[in-house]
């Protein structure tokens, strides 16, 4: 029903003319004329703006979000507190509405925001540089692997199994298309073993990629593994949640050449599973070898601060086939959000709500293993905010009893690689839980296996 | 220094044996690519065939292959242009030379242009440097 | 080596903003998070904690929504101006559809719910699919890809794996014409392939001559951008789509001008076995000052197998994932289902539009273009006088002689008030001006922009150096961006709170 062109009949027939054709259709003679106004009789008629709300609200309705369900599941998407003044800034249309700001003079307000953007992704991750965002986590660090891959032609990718196997099977998807092979570290207890590592380097390793935190919740020790690889000519790429960092030690710190990491959890909602945000940042020397957007610092003719894109000569629109990365649109809007939600919340905020889901997944933890038949796969590996537990019951069946018992539980990791295993759940609490839903899943979990044995099937 | 040009507006000088030449670009090109912001410099060691690309540099809205115009390995880069890449636009044919050869056959230096045949080429139209 | 010329007007520009960290005050708090109650001791060694402080800005909430409210006035998008970019397609973007994706049940929804929790969702992404499928007369469609040059990456690895499974291994060539967007090569590079371009016609139209010279048992693909880049539908392609499968090779179309075809035009119909759409600009989802964008891909039956995952099928009970997905998928080119926010939107606009309204888009998009082309006809020189489809392309190479450049023109355009077209694109036109006023620009508009660029071409011959010092108002005039490339600040290392020590 509605359309958005603004057109009167008049000024229709009046641009007709002037033209020198009569009627709109004419304007389709360059097509070839077989196969123009096709039938479009599967399509349905145009909605109204009141009936597609009601259609809409009706599907989303039938959605377990976590506004109907507590959420107590992460794996690489987390439930955390958004300040409610982040999406009126974020949903300005000078943002929203803008293209792409290749027009500096007016564009300062976005450059600026994304020049902001950069250092604080920079500071966070402890790097001395960021672009302006790639498409998610998964791509930012199929990206990154291939500035390794591009660096000395190495074809090699290690990658430890505290990785997200999901993230793992993106940047297979995008290495393999080079002709670079992954070649999987395991965990032992949570931790990848440098010894591990370092059996596994020759002249051919471009690469080793860690997690921080690992997918499975626990917190490494990377101490020496930059030395390992610099000494072999690889690199260290650290692939790490942003949220955690308020805590953790930064890869910038560990030494790392390049770093990654899911925007999601700063500010950005669950969505369904996008758009997030894609970080990249790198060490210096790396400046020229990143791929994206980067805004810079200058000066306009009148000596005035100005911002603009700038290092353009690496990218698709110049260089063509050889640019580092095809990427053109980007995630520039869920970068804005990530900064106005790190602005809000300033660093007391967000170490803040990263010491609340800390506390939050201890609780659970301790509730969970009070439940008979729910035991610990590892004792005293160190966790940010998930664990993997084995549960009483096949963890599939688990999920969906306690969704249709009002939770989202862990996630159920039957299917996944070590450690995942049918009974196992990988468990997260961030700060948005509260103890009392913490006690009410525990009561759902313990009634869902009584009335259902508490047998593995 | 004597120097020899190519059609792609590179220019190549020979050391007092002829095993070596140093190469960079013309003033015309120089013009060309306009303000200089960066080089990329081959590593020391590659081995590069006669028109092979060899080093490229940027402009704020282009990238310029710069090719080999004669065979060889390369054993030197300038790195005064790491710090200051606008050298290629005061100075490009003196200190904003870009790289050294070891010369594979150093007979093919007679097969370039001269000063004169190059002034005739770009009178000519002579091209303009190809995007990288 | 920046020279700044103090004698120059600037006096009338206000102020630049200072930087988070420069206002930021240690101390000052903003929003505060759940207040969560327990031990802080979480066992975790020391040498796995972060060290020193986390230099992020420190202010109050007030602080913090005037600093964005203040800089997005130093902005244009949609919603405060008219921009005219070529091949970019900056219609109006519903605000209902921007009401869709933030209901609770989509916004809130983890995507690693259980199928059960997410039938609403599957069942839009479905629909999506399913409409998608019908307007580019594809067979089968992924919602996958997180933009277009990622559909176009998507597209060429599905290539690939096709060849590779028939035994076609040799066949590892691209071909794209000089005319094509960056991203073609650039995709067909990052997806392992060899990229070779194909020269135009002085029309801008493929050269059927060079192509069936190029095409080889080497070929994988060829990537037609339709309508062209210069606005133009390929008077060949018939004969193009022909001689490209009779060499054993698939036809890509890049489909980023779409919103030419939108309702009018299958791409399906014209040979195509693949193509993307950039649901950013054809479908009204907001380019959010450079992203995100969704570009969806279909391809035709034979390609259907190597879709990425996840894969969403219709059932008697409705849509739900693939639960076994084809063993000949490429894999998953990103995380979770898509970028579903957008993806949404886009469904939105489909649903609004409908079978009357989606057609209505592509005809008054020509209307639009052709009509301002003819407002402009003799003012620039451009590609002649027949029809073109939803954009066109001006070359200022007449201006060169006064020392004037299509940059210098897209400068005078901001001062007149609106967005600048897209500049140097074709890389094939000298001088380019690319322009594409969408179909949701009044008469009025386009007579208002037709008159302001007409006055500045007369401007530019008779006082170039008018042109030359142009932008004058707007927050800043020309950066130097030379000096930001030669030595790049790509971050603030200023010392928080910096800019109170001043005063």
């Amino acid at each position: 029903m509605a359309d958005f062109i603004p057109h009167t009949p008049l000024e229709t027939r009046e641009m007709l003319e002037a033209i020198g054709v009569s009627r709109l259709e004419d304007l389709l003679a360059p097509y070839p004329s077989d196969h123009v106004l096709p039938d479009l009789s599967d399509i349905p008629s145009g909605l109204t703006e009141s009936s597609l709300m009601r259609k809409m609200r009706s599907m989303a309705a039938r959605n377990k979000g976590g506004g109907s369900v507590p959420i107590f599941r992460g794996a690489g998407a987390y439930d955390h507190f958004i300040p409610e003044a982040v999406s009126p800034l974020v949903m300005r249309g000078e943002f929203l509405t803008a293209y792409t700001p290749y027009q500096p003079e007016v564009s300062q307000g976005l450059l600026q925001v994304i020049f902001e953007y950069q250092t604080a992704m920079s500071n966070l991750y402890g790097m001395d540089l960021s672009n302006a965002s790639v498409y998610d986590g998964a791509t930012a660090l199929a990206e990154a692997c291939l500035v390794a891959h591009r660096q000395e032609g190495r074809s090699t990718i290690l990658i430890s199994d505290g990785v997200d196997p999901d993230v793992v099977r993106v940047v297979r998807t995008y290495v393999e298309g080079v002709g670079c092979t992954l070649k999987q570290i395991p965990l032992v207890s949570g931790q990848t073993s440098l010894e591990d590592v370092v059996k596994c380097l020759d002249g051919q390793t471009a690469c080793f990629v860690g997690a921080i935190p690992t997918f499975w919740g626990t917190v490494e020790d990377f101490s020496g593994f930059a030395d390992a690889l610099h000494q072999n000519g690889s690199l260290l790429i650290l692939h790490a949640n942003p949220h955690a960092l308020a805590l953790l030690r930064t890869p910038g710190s560990w030494g790392a050449d390049l770093a990654t990491g899911e925007g999601q959890p700063l500010g950005i909602p669950l969505s369904g599973g996008g758009p997030y945000l894609g970080i990249l940042t790198a060490s210096r020397a790396f400046m020229r070898k990143i791929p994206g957007r980067l805004v810079g610092k200058t000066v306009d003719r009148e000596g005035r601060t100005a911002y603009v894109l700038t290092l353009q000569a690496r990218e698709q629109h110049i260089r063509r086939e050889k640019a580092n990365s095809n990427i053109c649109s980007n995630e520039t809007l869920l970068s804005i959000q990530a900064l106005v939600t790190l602005s809000l919340l300033g660093p007391s905020g967000l170490r803040e709500a990263a010491e609340g889901s800390m506390k939050n997944a201890r609780k659970l933890r301790s509730r969970l293993l009070a439940i008979p038949g729910v035991s610990p796969v590892w004792q005293e590996t160190p966790f940010f905010h998930e664990f993997i537990l084995d549960m009483p019951m096949e963890s599939t069946k688990l999920s969906r009893l306690l969704l249709s018992e009002g939770f989202l539980s862990g996630l159920p990791l039957a299917g996944y690689p070590s450690p995942g295993a049918e009974s196992r759940m990988l468990w997260c609490a961030t700060e948005m839980r509260t103890e009392e839903e913490i006690e009410n899943l525990g009561h759902a979990i313990e009634k869902v296996l009584a009335r259902h044995g508490g047998m593995k099937s | 220094m004597e120097k020899r040009y190519t059609q792609t507006h590179e220019w190549i000088g020979l050391n007092d044996d002829g095993t070596e030449g140093t190469v960079g670009i013309t003033d015309f090109a120089q013009k060309e690519v306009t303000d200089v912001v960066f080089v990329e410099l081959p590593k020391i060691g590659k081995k590069v065939p006669r028109g092979g690309e060899t080093a490229i540099i940027e402009s704020v809205k282009a990238a310029f292959s710069i090719y080999a115009p004669m065979g060889g390995e390369v054993i030197a880069g300038n790195q005064e242009l790491d710090s200051n890449p606008a050298l290629l636009n005061q100075d490009p044919l003196g200190r904003g030379w870009i790289f050294r050869l070891k010369l594979d056959n150093p007979g093919e230096y007679s097969s370039l242009m001269d000063e004169k045949a190059y002034n005739a080429y770009l009178s000519d139209g002579g091209g303009q440097p190809g995007h990288g | 080596m920046t020279i700044r010329d103090e004698k120059q007007e600037g006096a009338s520009r206000p102020d630049m903003h200072p930087t988070l960290w420069e206002i930021s005050r240690p101390g000052a708090r903003g929003v505060f998070p759940p207040d969560v109650s327990g031990s802080a001791v979480f066992g975790i060694p020391d040498v796995s904690m972060r060290e020193g402080a986390l230099n992020l800005p420190e202010l109050s909430e007030l602080e913090v929504v005037r600093h964005f409210t203040n800089l997005s006035h130093l902005s244009r998008g949609v919603d405060t101006h008219f921009i005219p970019l070529g091949s970019c397609t900056m219609k109006y973007n519903p605000k209902v559809s921007d009401k869709v994706a933030s209901l609770p049940g989509f916004a809130d929804l983890h995507p690693r719910t259980d199928p059960e929790g997410m039938e609403g969702l599957l069942e839009a992404m479905g629909t999506l699919s399913d409409l998608l499928q019908s307007l580019l007369g594809m067979d089968a469609v992924t919602l996958a890809p997180a933009a277009g040059a990622h559909g176009e990456l998507t597209g060429i690895l599905i290539a690939r794996k096709y060849f590779e499974d028939r035994g076609e291994t040799s066949r590892k060539v691209i071909l794209v014409p000089d005319s094509a967007h960056g991203t073609n090569p650039a995709s067909a590079s990052m997806g392992g392939m060899v990229v070779r371009s194909i020269a135009s016609k002085p029309s801008g139209h493929i050269d059927t001559l060079a192509l069936e010279k190029a095409l080889s048992q080497e070929t994988a693909m060829v990537m037609i951008t339709a309508p062209s880049t210069l606005g133009l539908f390929e008077e060949e392609l018939s004969e193009v789509v022909r001689l490209v499968h009779n060499a054993g090779a698939l036809v890509y179309m890049d489909g980023a001008n779409m919103n030419a075809f939108l309702g009018v035009l299958k791409p399906g119909d014209l040979g195509f076995d693949i193509v993307h759409i950039n649901t950013h600009k054809t479908l009204a989802t907001p380019h959010g000052g450079g992203g995100p964008g969704s570009g969806p891909v279909g391809v035709k039956s034979h390609l259907a197998p190597y879709l990425p995952t996840p894969v969403i099928e219709k059932t008697d009970k409705g849509y739900s994932f693939k639960s076994h997905p084809d063993p000949r998928s490429i894999g998953p080119v990103r995380s979770f289902l898509g970028s579903t926010g957008v993806l949404l939107r886009a469904l939105s606009y489909v649903l609004l539009l409908g079978r009357e309204g989606l057609p209505k888009v592509a005809l008054y998009a020509l209307l639009n273009a052709n009509y301002l082309k003819k407002r402009l006809e003799g003012v620039l020189p451009g590609e002649g006088p027949g029809l073109c489809a939803h954009e066109f392309v001006l070359s200022a190479k007449p201006l060169a002689a006064f020392g004037v450049h299509a940059g210098d023109l897209a400068k005078g355009l901001l001062d007149a008030g609106y967005y600048a077209p897209t500049i140097h694109f074709p890389l094939i036109v000298p001088e380019a001006l690319m322009i594409e006023p969408t179909e949701c620009e009044s008469k009025a508009m386009l007579d208002g922009f037709a008159d302001d660029f007409s006055r500045i071409v007369e401007r530019a011959a008779a006082h170039p150096e008018e042109l030359l010092s142009a932008p004058k108002r707007t927050p800043v005039s020309r950066p130097d961006e030379v000096l930001a490339a030669r030595d790049p600040v790509l971050k603030e290392v200023t010392v928080p709170g910096s800019i109170l020590r001043k005063h």
